[in-house]
């Protein structure tokens, strides 16, 4: 694979300020990053598993060339928004609180 | 749980590796956490925290979606679940751009093997022209380089990054060639005008030309143009039609003067191209799109549902976070704008112009447009 070319990374257009303090917003981008680099591991993981239940042996070509089952895709798909509940769980419990401070 | 079709693989999109492709997918279905399972802690947090105090301050405020956002901001929820929405757009475009760009010479080496030479359609660039000024104040939803970037010399990589972006950002649900959108424009034209039968076609703001190669399968014998501002989306578009065996004529150019003749079309189309066109400059296309038709000839648009009448206040809120976080400038404009008085102001009769809905699944696009006037006395009408 050849990089001869740069492409631009950011992109232009003044970024938003969500929280007041921009320490919060930094934090928040830097956990989803990190969080994003969890899935990946963990599918990596994920895939070196099945393939080692299959045959025994790893190699890492096979890594490459995997492709998921559409079942497999679904149980995927289904992690990862599970995943996400987790990671999230702020949202939820607030949103809980909320309810119940309403005595829902 | 909504299912995303994987996309299906042509000769110019790179085949991702292990590690990116589950970057990718974690990018799309973080996204659609946003969109599907969010909403639903930030209306109860409403319906809990915000309205109750709303409705006993200002119940007629209740109403408002300036309103409720401004009170959903400052109660703090919204900044969260909104500044995610935010990260989410940002990730997607992490976990491509890096994947094009490392194979940017291999894209740009297939782009140019397909294009070149002899062979079907044709490829017209201006050298001298000039993208709309509207065009670049941001690169629109936040995909670094926006449609216009050029990296070196006859390059089209961002062809390349907007191909595998925009699938993701659709969640897979635009169908595994990316063009249900334009499927869904064909199918509402043809319920609308059951005869209508073009010989040639142009598409406005075609980008990728994703959306303009299901008009070849639809009108076989019709002759198809299109044109976009963006030449590496052009170059990009020309080789994956050629690749995908379409037919198309794709020229560089202003949607408000695409330079061709008067009268030259019977069908003139956009698709999800008006709410990224100035708000001042829609009236400028729709007069350019009845130049552009012959006696009879049929305009017809899709684009973003227009949520934004809806009497729910939060849902307003909630659909316009594009516009205010992601580089979406003219997204809730749009709707706000009288496109039918516009369609009537260009020159088309007001009992041909339309408004109405083109659904896909339940997901209800916004589509409009107009026939031109059988008679070329229509001026005096």
């Amino acid at each position: 694979m050849s990089a001869t070319l740069r492409l631009k990374q950011t992109a232009r257009g003044e970024r938003p300020q969500f929280s007041e303090h921009p320490e919060v917003d930094r934090v928040m981008a830097m956990t989803m990053a990190l969080a994003s680099e969890v899935a990946v591991l963990r599918e990596r993981l994920d895939t070196m598993e099945t393939l080692a239940s299959r045959k025994g042996v790893v190699l890492t070509e096979e890594i490459e060339a995997f492709t998921p089952e559409p079942e497999h895709e679904a149980r995927r798909q289904q992690w990862r928004h599970d995943f996400l509940e987790r990671v999230l769980y702020i949202l939820r419990a607030e949103a809980d609180q909320a309810a119940e401070r309403n005595g829902v | 749980m909504y299912q995303s079709v994987p996309q299906r693989h042509h000769a110019l999109l790179p085949r991702p590796d292990h590690d990116e492709q589950a970057r990718q997918l974690f990018a799309r279905d973080f996204r659609r956490y946003i969109l599907l399972d969010v909403p639903q802690h930030t209306r109860r947090v409403y319906e809990h925290t915000v309205k109750p105090v709303l409705l006993e301050q200002a119940p007629e405020a209740a109403s408002d979606p300036v309103t409720v956002r401004e009170a959903m901001w400052q109660q703090g929820f919204l900044r969260a679940a909104q500044g995610l929405q935010r990260v989410s757009q940002e990730l997607l475009w992490n976990a491509v751009v890096p994947y094009v760009e490392c194979r940017a010479d291999e894209v740009n080496a297939r782009v140019r093997a397909l294009g070149d030479g002899p062979g079907r359609g044709s490829l017209t660039l201006d050298p001298d022209f000039d993208v709309p000024a509207y065009l670049q104040d941001v690169d629109i939803h936040c995909m670094p380089g926006n449609y216009h970037a050029e990296y070196g010399p006859n390059d089209a990589a961002q062809g390349a990054v907007y191909d595998r972006g925009s699938f993701l950002y659709a969640l897979g649900g635009v169908g595994d060639c990316n063009d249900g959108i334009g499927r869904t424009l064909i199918e509402a034209l043809r319920q609308r005008y059951p005869d209508l039968a073009p010989r040639r076609i142009l598409d406005l703001g075609c980008t990728m030309g994703h959306n303009t190669l299901p008009l070849c399968e639809a009108f076989p014998e019709a002759e198809i143009h299109a044109v976009d501002a963006a030449a590496p989306m052009l170059r990009y578009a020309h080789a994956r039609a050629r690749d995908l065996g379409c037919d198309v004529h794709w020229r560089q150019a202003d949607v408000r003067a695409t330079g061709y003749p008067d009268g030259h079309f019977d069908l003139v189309i956009s698709v999800i191209l008006f709410h990224e066109v100035h708000p001042d400059e829609i009236g400028a296309v729709f007069r350019e799109c009845h130049r552009l038709l012959a006696p009879g000839g049929i305009t017809a648009h899709i684009d973003i549902p227009d949520y934004f009448k809806s009497p729910d206040p939060l849902f307003v809120t909630l659909v316009d976070a594009d516009t205010f976080h992601n580089n979406e400038p003219f997204w809730g404009e749009m709707h706000r704008r009288d496109l039918e008085g516009l369609l009537a102001s260009a020159g088309f009769p007001d009992r041909e112009t339309f408004r109405s809905i083109a659904p896909m699944g339940g997901f209800p696009w916004s589509f409009f447009g107009a026939r031109r006037a059988a008679e070329v006395a229509e001026a005096a009408a």
